[in-house]
């Protein structure tokens, strides 16, 4: 952009003069007025109803949003006494910081092992990426039904001999969290192996050949410098997991629906009970600017981070 | 435009029929009945509406959530369907609190004397009915394979100490006890069974209705939780978060002994050729508490003012409530009639018990449709996650009265 004016300002300085005002105005601002009407669009959409929704979380709205019942921070107080949001709220981190984890490293391994110029490589990528096709409501019931213990493997592994083998994940208050981190890995492990594997195919060759005259073992230049070198990779990763984490709800409704009990809810599906089965909009959109909150914590800071780098 | 609709589809109706019509119009109806029975049900409702001259336009969404949030939103943009399925009790008094029903009476003068109290009492807005009711569907049945009671040797229990002393006896045979799908909304009707055992019909009405902390917090509250505990020894591993018409099929097919269900589940026996009261045990439980817990269906008239609309939905409120439909309807859906001088032929041994229970008076409207939603939602919320825990029933009380009194 810059290049391009400095172009015409350096060599048509005549041309530039006799151009109509209301063209060049339109020259210099075409990216402002090209980006106006999705501006307007998400000020509207997003900005206007978060503002909406916290505005009907100060009420005492109930199947419909009626802002004649303000009462002031009364829905939080009572968000913060509801044990179910408690649960939900605890899962939101533990079901992602497990989901990070295990996705991240067991995806990378995969990326890095797909990295060592297999024979039938494609025939791999398209296996671990294969569930990555599937939706999330698909996901649930496979794997609903593969760790049902009554008809799952645990049934198989029985009927193979092993008597005492044991899968009850999904149906143990304490351990229902692993079946969701197991699906949602299934199911996203496919996106960051290739990820991972477009970053590694974008380090440079010779890195390999300097490493390999200096006879350093190859899991050493993984872990000290190509994996450093994948900084920006984690980055989208982390980022896009994240999003996937916060939105998480058709998961736990297909493989769990929260259950058993409550054990396995997250906000998401806290926040859509209160407001459709329960009628209790103002609850609802409290627990809703409570879920905002929280991703604004993690993500200014992040974002911090990266604009003081950047600049 | 829908104006114009309405008098087109009034011309239609009127060219079509040889019989001179007292109504013609059009009505566009929503409602979530789109299953093999439920669709059977309605076929009957539907033909008895057109043969008074009047057309039916369907419009039918899968789902009861997604069918009321569609009404809703209809309502909302002030183009309301001209009736719909709703559930009686609170969920009618909302939407007639916000002036969005029309009364009917013209047509419901003795409706009172047909009904059972409690359904004219939740189907009336201000003294006016706004809905007609099609059916009761109760919750708190206990089923009972009987080949396995056989097997067993014994017969249905009558309460709930009676059930857990059997237990025993069921699992040196082999036998799941109780087949349970750990989902709330199923579990909920075990935990209602036991709460009318414990106190009777007073102590449900204290503790569902008014969700009252002394009653939340009484002895009787503790012992209702003490039998609650037991039920997770009742049940296999399998049971968390299993869909009702799964267990439905351990019960039928005889790997469990009891099920406690809503009548709907009958539909299922039929479907694997089983008679409810012969091949499955029946009895609303517990057999003394007088107290049948039911939800009924109902079609409400939402605030239409053109006169040719209006005119169709009191002929449909006149069809739905005929004695005719009523019973057909029933015999199809597995329900039983709100009319109470319909007749009883024809309906299975359960049915008939259910119509019995009617007449004495014995109906209990489920409090999801009586009692705030966020009150009795939160007494849920503590009743599966107790169930699913280890916490002891003192525990358990606690938790639950005090998660009830943060909702007020």
């Amino acid at each position: 952009m810059t290049c391009r004016r400095r172009l015409a300002a350096g060599t048509l300085p005549i041309r530039e003069a006799k151009a109509p005002i209301k063209r060049r105005f339109l020259q210099r601002h075409v990216s402002q007025v090209a980006l106006s009407p999705s501006l307007a669009l998400i000020a509207i959409f997003l900005y206007g109803f978060i503002a909406y929704t916290a505005a009907v979380s100060t009420t005492n709205s109930k199947a419909f949003p009626r802002f004649d019942t303000f009462v002031g921070l009364e829905q939080y107080w009572r968000l913060f006494h509801t044990p179910r949001w408690h649960v939900a709220f605890t899962n939101m981190f533990l079901f992602g910081g497990l989901f990070l984890l295990v996705t991240i490293s067991l995806g990378l391994l995969i990326a890095i092992l797909i990295d060592q110029r297999i024979r039938a490589e494609s025939f791999f990528r398209s296996i671990v990426m294969y569930p990555m096709a599937m939706s999330f409501v698909v996901t649930g019931i496979i794997w609903q039904w593969l760790l049902n213990p009554t008809l799952g493997i645990e049934v198989m592994m029985h009927q193979l001999g092993f008597e005492s083998f044991r899968l009850d994940w999904l149906t143990n208050p304490d351990t229902v969290i692993w079946a969701l981190v197991v699906a949602a890995f299934w199911q996203g492990c496919g996106l960051v192996m290739a990820l991972f594997l477009a970053g590694l195919r974008g380090i440079d060759e010779d890195i390999w050949k300097a490493a390999a005259v200096d006879g350093i073992p190859a899991w050493r230049v993984y872990v000290f410098i190509v994996i450093p070198m994948l900084a920006p990779v984690f980055l989208t990763v982390v980022v896009l997991l994240s999003l996937s984490i916060v939105r998480a709800f058709d998961l736990v409704v297909a493989l769990t629906n929260g259950g058993p009990g409550v054990s396995s809810d997250l906000p998401s599906v806290f926040m859509f009970d209160m407001a459709f089965r329960r009628t209790n909009l103002g609850l609802s959109a409290a627990s809703a600017v409570v879920m905002l909150g929280t991703v604004l914590a993690i993500l200014i800071p992040y974002l911090y981070v990266e604009t003081r780098e950047r600049a | 435009m829908l104006n114009k609709l309405g008098v087109l589809g009034s011309v239609m109706a009127f060219a079509l029929t040889t019989t001179t019509p007292v109504y013609a119009g059009t009505a566009e109806v929503i409602h979530w009945w789109t299953s093999g029975g439920e669709a059977a049900a309605l076929k009957i409702l539907v033909d008895a509406y057109e043969k008074t001259g009047n057309t039916w336009k369907d419009n039918p969404v899968a789902g009861g959530e997604a069918a009321r949030m569609v009404a809703r939103t209809r309502i909302l943009g002030g183009d309301p369907p001209t009736s719909m399925q709703w559930q009686v009790g609170a969920p009618l008094m909302a939407l007639a609190e916000e002036g969005q029903l029309n009364g009917i009476d013209e047509v419901a003068k003795d409706w009172d004397k047909l009904l059972p109290k409690v359904i004219a009492d939740n189907a009336k807005f201000e003294g006016k009915y706004v809905s007609a009711p099609i059916d009761i569907h109760g919750h708190n049945w206990l089923w009972g394979n009987q080949a396995v009671l056989d097997d067993v040797g014994i017969a249905m229990p009558k309460n709930w100490d009676e059930l857990i002393a059997s237990a025993d006896k069921i699992r040196a045979k082999g036998y799941i006890p109780l087949a349970l799908g750990g989902q709330s909304w199923q579990e909920i009707f075990v935990f209602e069974s036991i709460l009318v055992d414990v106190g009777g019909r007073d102590f449900l009405t204290k503790v569902t209705y008014d969700l009252d902390d002394a009653a939340l917090r009484s002895p009787e509250m503790l012992k209702a939780f003490q039998t609650f505990a037991k039920v997770r020894d009742l049940v296999d591993p399998g049971s968390p978060s299993r869909d009702w018409n799964i267990t439905g099929g351990m019960l039928i097919s005889g790997k469990a002994a009891y099920m406690i269900m809503g009548d709907w589940l009958k539909g299922e026996f039929v479907a694997a050729n089983k008679v409810p009261g012969k091949d499955i045990a029946c009895e609303i439980f517990p057999a003394g508490g007088k107290t049948l817990v039911f939800g009924t269906d109902s079609f409400a008239m939402t605030a239409v003012k053109d006169p040719a609309l209006r005119e169709a939905q009191l002929a449909l409120a006149k069809t739905i409530m005929d004695p005719v439909v009523q019973r057909e309807f029933s015999l199809r859906k597995g329900s039983i009639p709100p009319r109470l001088d319909v007749d009883k032929t024809g309906f299975d041994a359960c049915a008939q018990i259910a119509m019995g229970a009617a007449a004495e008076g014995q109906l209990f409207l489920v409090p999801d449709n009586v009692a705030d939603a966020t009150s009795i939602g939160a007494l849920v919320d503590q009743m599966t996650t107790f169930l699913h825990s280890d916490m002891t029933p003192e525990e358990g009380m606690t938790a639950m009265a005090d998660a009830v009194a943060a909702t007020r």
